[in-house]
């Protein structure tokens, strides 16, 4: 059975989950890595209340540090993920609120990012952030055509269409080991091409 | 020896990772290679999945979020109190033995309660049977749910008012029931005793 697309599998679950354990019992560390995790998907939610690039920033940090603060009453009820956007929708809301300006009446659909209306609520993107968001995704495109095909293949059937690696493993007829070797180099390569666009190098710190 | 740190960062984003979780994630905590790597594999994901474009920013706020937390109280959990995170179904199995310790409860309260002798016993009696494994069952139910000091508290005299409620509803009950069946199997006892008395027939 194909995992579900959308990567909140049990197993990734138990990852967050795992995380947030740690945070509990007193880590932060363990919440830097949440943060880089989920901080572009929150953004992404942010943006789509607010258009203006330093708030959808200032919007998506304080939802992160609501959700700090919050992690003590975090029961597990529902995947991480879910609680997280909940609070980074509420922030959203509530910055419009506090700025005067309306909210969206509607909640934002958590998979598509699309209203219950069926509408995106910030439509007005910037043509620089247009002009980025297509380098990127050229990039990728162009990075795919040219890795070797099995590598691909592997890649994009877990990141496109969701299957394990059990899966992948008895589609390519291969051992999952090699699944799971393929999959690391074809993300290396195409790691080596974005990271210079995308720029995630990190100022050290000491943990 | 990298390659393979980096290959396990690779299958814990997928969450393929076989094995205990601790050492990739110990691993990451300890080396800003690794970390700068999870970052960059998880966006690659999201790019790829299209949950990153069509967004105006590119955010980055790792390095805001992790000085605004340092300056945030570190959030400890009392050991005996840990922290639940997508209970996993043996958790569920807990909540259902503990429903299945309440029926078993009720089971027994009846049970006991009609192999009285004589069965006409005060309702006293019988709920003092009754309440002895409800007193231990009670607790049981609020296994699943973990919170806050408050919400333990909170959830101790729910479950007083629960017990208050449920033995109130116990001696209701026997009440009802003592008297129903007095009502129903006293005649028939009459008839019976009377006609069985010598003579009578």
């Amino acid at each position: 059975m194909a995992k579900a697309a959308d990567p909140h599998t049990s197993s990734v679950t138990n990852i967050d989950g795992e995380l947030v354990r740690r945070v509990q019992q007193g880590d932060k560390a363990a919440f830097d890595l949440l943060v880089r995790k989920y901080q572009q998907r929150i953004g992404k939610l942010v943006s789509r209340f607010i258009s203006d690039r330093s708030e959808v920033e200032d919007v998506t940090q304080e939802a992160f540090i609501k959700a700090y603060r919050a992690l003590p009453n975090f029961r597990g009820d529902s995947a991480f993920y879910t609680w997280l956007y909940r609070i980074a929708t509420n922030t959203a809301k509530n910055y419009l609120v506090a700025a005067g300006r309306r909210p969206p009446r509607s909640d934002v659909d958590i998979t598509s990012g699309a209203t219950e209306q069926g509408f995106e609520l910030v439509s007005d993107n910037s043509p620089e952030g247009e002009m980025a968001s297509e380098e990127i995704r050229r990039t990728i495109h162009d990075a795919l055509e040219q890795m070797p095909e099995e590598l691909r293949m592997a890649l994009s059937m877990c990141e496109f269409d969701g299957l394990t690696y059990d899966e992948i493993a008895e589609v390519m007829d291969c051992p999952i080991g090699t699944v799971r070797s393929r999959i690391f180099r074809a993300r290396q390569s195409l790691d080596q091409k974005l990271r210079p666009i995308i720029s995630t190098t990190e100022i050290e710190e000491v943990v | 020896m990298k390659k393979t740190k980096l290959e396990e960062v690779s299958s814990l984003i997928d969450g393929e990772y076989t094995g205990d979780l601790q050492s990739p994630i110990d691993g990451l905590l300890k080396d800003a290679e690794l970390r700068t790597t999870w970052q960059s594999y998880h966006e690659l994901g999201d790019w790829m999945r299209g949950a990153a474009d069509e967004s105006p920013v590119r955010v980055n706020v790792v390095d805001r979020v992790r000085s605004a937390i340092d300056a945030e109280p570190i959030l400890l959990f009392p050991a005996s109190q840990s922290p639940v995170v997508a209970p996993p179904p043996q958790s569920r199995r807990w909540t259902q033995f503990a429903g299945m310790g309440i029926a078993a409860a009720v089971a027994s309260v009846t049970v006991l309660f009609f192999q009285q002798p004589g069965g006409l016993q005060g309702p006293e009696e019988g709920l003092a049977v009754a309440t002895a494994p409800m007193t231990s069952s009670v607790p049981a139910v609020s296994l699943a749910a973990v919170g806050s000091d408050t919400s333990i508290a909170d959830e101790q005299l729910a479950g007083e008012a629960f017990q208050r409620k449920f033995d109130a509803y116990l001696a209701s009950h026997a009440k009802q029931s003592v008297g129903h069946r007095a009502q129903e199997l006293l005649p028939y006892t009459t008839v019976v005793g009377y006609n069985a008395a010598p003579g009578t027939r």
